[in-house]
């Protein structure tokens, strides 16, 4: 029994001699910056060949010990937890991506939340389109920093940030590979019975072999061909076993590759009327699509809430014009005007009628129509009146008459846009911050500095944990705040969607709201109240109230350098409105639903929602809201026509896509990506792995052994099931 | 015929003579604790239960169903002893595989594509399968003492899915249009499947150790007249293996025409690897002497345990951004 024990701590120290042992190659490697090419085969050599000798001088001891299946077994789970030691360790990462993923990492575990999810008693609330995940980006204290680089270091050192590829992991799968060959070769006899046995053991060495030869031997890259090139070189990446932490090199193919076409296939378009409801804990829940069909007219209940929808009428693409016609009583004051992007009034300009009290957002600006200027304004108009010289230069700028309207068209430098306005409010206080790189403001005591540190029109989550835009489309236009005050310091993301709101939560500089209206206006965001009695348009504009005189159907007047410049048309003092809706039936430009919304209470709101304006419908009590917008859809597929051209003749033709690749000469050419500015241009992966026919040898010999091992070997070798000698019922 | 046989076959009380009171008691409140974790690990997940009102008929049936037949079962392995009893446990449990099975047709038919894509579709698969793993089980040995486990397992992942839900239907990315996505994912559910019901069978084993699988069926079955829970076990875990290795297998011969590697250790397939392995190593602690019986129970249970983490829990991994199939939604 003692023997046991005993055999037990020597298989545990030959263990502990071969982690060591592969650790030390690790170290020494790391520390000498990397062996190279051949020079890499000497530590697997002298592992392997100690794992020999070790067989052979001490075959007795493999015979007795090693050839066991407790010591296989152990060897088993050792692997395992070498796995598992990869997924929680980042592999193959930079110090710089190892600091910044793991700071995020622990941040996010630590907080409430994070608690909640590392328990998995998070539900992921999805949004829509490009889900923003969770935005807060932890700034990293330097003892965490310096912590996480000798974390790196350490790791790096033996082999833990790349375990599938450190010499102990390949040194582990040789021992198991020479336990399996010893297995098979020793361990029991060679009988009918044993096919199963023989095959699964087998099996697990010819993968071992086919996926070594692989790795070895095995070339993998990617090339870019545009459409109606031809080309044979291609961008090989570095073994990963023999050159490790090498460069990408310009490998030439040993024959030429054309790409004549690219398709790209998409998903038909289709506008879906999206439904958020709210759950009993004030979150929003997924969204879904309320599907009405042609069930026009039809009242829909809202599943999760006490609201019906009926959809009234659709649109294939929405026109709203609204005219106000003069009326003699009974009417409201209503005003036309035109606003010019730029100053000079040139360019098309947007017509818009206003009611009463009634205001348009045009350009990321607020416009508001009242026949009376409020008496505040008023006496603000009157306090301001007089222009100010003592604020000096640039103040003066800013003073109204038609005189600065050439001093505005000097100004020859191009206007600056920014791309909307940040609302930024705290305890009462509000700031507003132009959306622009640099931007930046104090709020409230505590002062707490709000600072903008990026835009991106179209916000998408880099995977080191920056952020980024995918594109110039505004498709989810978001801004980077860096907050800093009191002891702290953080960057938020304000996204100007609405259904996004909810993920810019600040962890120090809690009760922080963010609004990001997100427009190209021009530089400084002015509101404008057009005034009817005085035929006057009333500007703010850095916290003073401008007067600009118009008069109808003039020349349009600039608010402020590089525009907007305003055109009044008409102004009615009674008038009544004339709404037209048409439907011009030009599909996808601007689809549009009418629907009638009832609550509870039998209340109903009627609506029209136009897809691509993302507007949605925010239930008083906010409930409820409604979007009517594409339904995201990746591509459906992509393919590029291929040709293989071989010594001057064309050899092959495919069309390749994904999951469709085209194999040549032991090269297989993978669809992988494209260009999806130009669409004219497709990435092809290349890949070719001699070891491969082996692998798909051990894959069947495996899955036919274990087969025969569970099921059929009972029947082969009679009803006795556990192969004690019996002869084969069957010939 | 000499020694005198249990009643075995049809008897439901495959609790049996051998139980004593304190197993059935253990058996009972073990049982009846599964459940309640269940549905308070469902809850814990926020399962929003006024999504109830938002899911389908066929959802909130087949949910209902898998529920009544939990608690059909657990009553009737203590208190109630009628074969029509278990019979209807058995209709429960076929009815809510029914209405799953349809949901499933009716939402292929509606997204045009295997309702395999998202959490959320893969859980009622999963419901499925290990419903219909566990039928074909009790039909075949008539052991009916794995029943309340399995059946709150069904009900659990139906939870689980209504946290999940998403009523939104999208499109199969191209990666996901392969001959090999019905089948890898079938394989997989399937091994899923029957691994759970081989969990659930540990854990009888575990609480009531003198449970035997008896009858004459069975000795034609599995070549002897009796065998304890472990060896009962041992079988299922075999069969669910051999899908893990196929659905491993399908899994690597799709990644090689997609991605053009059979294998690129992303932690889902490294977890795949994780749980195969650990299985791989319970075959193989069969012929370790001591590794029998408790400690190899114990040990399968470590394997569902993986099996668990490698399909809900890849998200927690901080290696998880690195992935290409971490699931969505």
């Amino acid at each position: 029994m003692d023997t046991s024990e005993s055999r037990q701590v020597r298989l545990l120290t030959s263990f502990v001699i071969f982690i060591v042992l592969a650790l030390i190659f690790n170290i020494a490697d790391t520390a000498t910056q990397r062996l190279n090419g051949g020079a890499r085969w000497i530590p697997i050599g002298v592992l392997v060949t100690a794992v020999a000798l070790f067989s052979i001088f001490f075959h007795t001891v493999v015979r007795r010990y090693l050839l066991t299946v407790r010591f296989a077994s152990a060897l088993i789970l050792f692997l395992c937890c070498a796995t598992m030691l990869g997924t929680f360790v980042l592999q193959r990462v930079s110090r710089e991506e190892f600091v910044a993923s793991y700071s995020e990492y622990f941040g996010e575990h630590r907080s409430a939340l994070g608690v909640m999810k590392t328990f998995g008693l998070m539900v992921d609330q999805r949004a829509p389109e490009g889900m923003p995940g969770d935005h807060a980006v932890q700034v990293i204290p330097p003892e965490n920093r310096r912590f996480l680089e000798g974390a790196h270091v350490f790791l790096s050192s033996i082999g833990f940030i790349d375990v599938f590829h450190s010499y102990w992991f390949i040194g582990l799968t040789f021992v198991l590979a020479a336990s399996l060959l010893l297995c098979v070769l020793l361990r029991r006899p060679w009988r009918r019975a044993q096919i199963g046995f023989v095959a699964t053991h087998v099996s697990l060495l010819v993968l071992f072999l086919g996926a070594f030869i692989g790795t070895l031997f095995g070339v993998k890259g990617f090339m870019w061909l545009g459409v109606g090139e031809t080309s044979a070189v291609y961008r090989a990446h570095p073994n990963q076993i023999l050159d490790r932490g090498g460069k990408d090199r310009e490998v030439t193919l040993p024959f030429e590759v054309a790409c004549d076409d690219f398709i790209l296939e998409k998903y038909e378009d289709r506008y879906k009327l999206y439904v958020y409801t709210v759950d009993p804990h004030g979150k929003m829940r997924k969204p879904y699509p309320l599907e009405f069909g042609s069930r026009l007219g039809a009242a829909i209940p809202v599943k999760g809430s006490p609201y019906t929808v009926t959809v009234e009428k659709q649109f294939k693409n929405y026109e709203e014009t609204r005219a106000y016609a003069a009326a003699d009583k009974n009417g409201v004051p209503a005003v036309q005007f035109t606003l010019f992007p730029d100053a000079a009034g040139a360019g098309h300009g947007s017509q818009t009628w206003l009611a009463q009290g009634e205001a348009a957002t045009i350009g990321g600006r607020k416009i508001l129509f009242t026949w009376e200027l409020p008496p505040e304004m008023a006496a603000e108009v009157a306090a301001s009146a007089p222009s100010k010289p003592a604020e000096g230069a640039g103040a003066s700028k800013d003073a109204p008459a038609d005189a600065t309207r050439a001093a505005f068209s000097k100004s020859a430098a191009p206007p600056q846009f920014a791309q909307g306005i940040i609302t930024v409010r705290r305890a009462g206080a509000e700031i507003r911050l132009r959306a622009e790189t640099g931007q930046s403001a104090t709020i409230g005591t505590p002062p707490v500095r709000v600072e903008v540190t990026g835009v991106f029109p179209d916000y998408v989550r880099l995977p080191e944990g920056k952020n980024g835009s995918r594109s110039d489309q505004p498709n989810n236009p978001a801004a980077e705040l860096k907050l800093s005050g009191p002891g702290a310091e953080e960057i938020v993301v304000a996204f100007s969607k609405p259904e996004f709101k909810e993920f810019t939560k600040p962890r120090h500089f809690q009760g922080m709201t963010f609004d990001f209206e997100f427009g190209t206006a021009p530089a400084a965001r002015t509101d404008l109240t057009l005034v009817g009695s005085t035929t006057t348009l009333v500007a703010r504009r850095e916290g003073r109230l401008v007067v600009y005189p118009l008069t109808v159907n003039g020349a349009p007047v600039p608010v402020e350098p590089g525009g907007p410049a305003v055109r009044l048309d008409a102004v009615l003092p009674k008038a009544t409105p004339e709404t037209q809706v048409r439907d011009s039936m030009d599909p996808g430009h601007n689809p549009a639903i009418e629907l009638t919304v009832s609550g509870a209470a039998g209340a109903s709101n009627r609506r029209v929602l136009v897809g691509d304006l993302e507007q949605h419908i925010a239930l008083g009590d906010d409930q409820l809201f409604l979007l009517y917008r594409k339904q995201f859809k990746e591509p459906k597929d992509y393919k590029s026509v291929l040709r293989i051209i071989d010594h001057g003749r064309v050899v092959r033709t495919k069309t390749i896509e994904v999951n469709d690749p085209l194999t040549y000469k032991g090269y297989h050419f993978y669809q992988s990506s494209y260009d999806s500015n130009t669409l004219a241009r497709t990435g092809l992966q290349i890949v070719r792995d001699p070891g491969l026919p082996l692998v798909y040898i051990g894959f069947f010999l495996m899955l036919a052994g274990m087969i025969f091992t569970f099921y059929l070997k009972s029947r082969v070798s009679g009803s006795g099931g556990q192969g004690n000698g019996k002869t084969p019922t069957e010939g | 015929m000499a020694k005198p046989q249990p009643k075995g076959e049809s008897s439901p009380g495959d609790v049996g003579r051998e139980a004593t009171l304190l197993n059935r008691i253990l058996y009972f409140t073990g049982a009846a604790l599964g459940v309640l974790l269940l549905i308070g690990f469902a809850s814990l997940e926020r399962a929003d239960y006024q999504a109830f009102g938002r899911a389908s008929w066929l959802f909130t049936g087949a949910f209902f169903l898998y529920a009544a037949a939990a608690v059909l079962s657990v009553v009737n392995s203590f208190f109630v002893k009628s074969t029509f009893a278990f019979r209807l446990t058995t209709g429960l449990l076929f009815g809510g595989l029914a209405l799953s099975v349809t949901s499933m047709i009716h939402r292929w038919t509606i997204a045009g594509r295997p309702p395999f894509k998202t959490y959320y579709e893969s859980l009622i698969l999963l419901a499925a399968c290990t419903a219909a793993t566990y039928l074909v089980l009790e039909l075949a040995t008539r052991v009916r003492i794995v029943g309340p486990f399995a059946t709150a397992m069904c009900a659990g992942t139906y939870l689980l899915a209504l946290s999940k839900m998403d009523e939104e239907i999208l499109d199969l990315p191209a990666a996901l249009q392969s001959f090999w996505f019905i089948p890898h994912v079938l394989l997989y559910f399937v091994a899923y499947a029957a691994l759970g019901v081989a969990f659930c069978a540990g854990v009888v084993y575990l609480i009531t150790p003198g449970v035997k699988v008896l009858g004459e069926k069975n000795a034609r079955l599995f070549g002897r007249r009796e065998m304890d829970f472990y060896q009962y076990t041992y079988r299922i875990i075999v069969f669910g293996f051999l899908f893990l290795s196929l659905g491993l297998v399908t899994g690597g011969v799709w990644a090689k025409s997609a991605w053009g590697d059979y294998w690129v250790w992303d932690p889902k397939e490294n977890w795949s690897l994780i749980t195969w392995l650990i299985y791989l190593t319970y075959l193989h602690l069969k012929s370790v002497r001591g590794w029998k019986g408790r400690k190899a129970v114990v040990f399968s249970i470590i394997g569902f345990a993986a099996v668990i983490f490698c399909y809900l829990m890849m998200h927690l991994l901080p290696t998880a951004v690195q992935s290409d199939h971490v699931y969505s939604g």
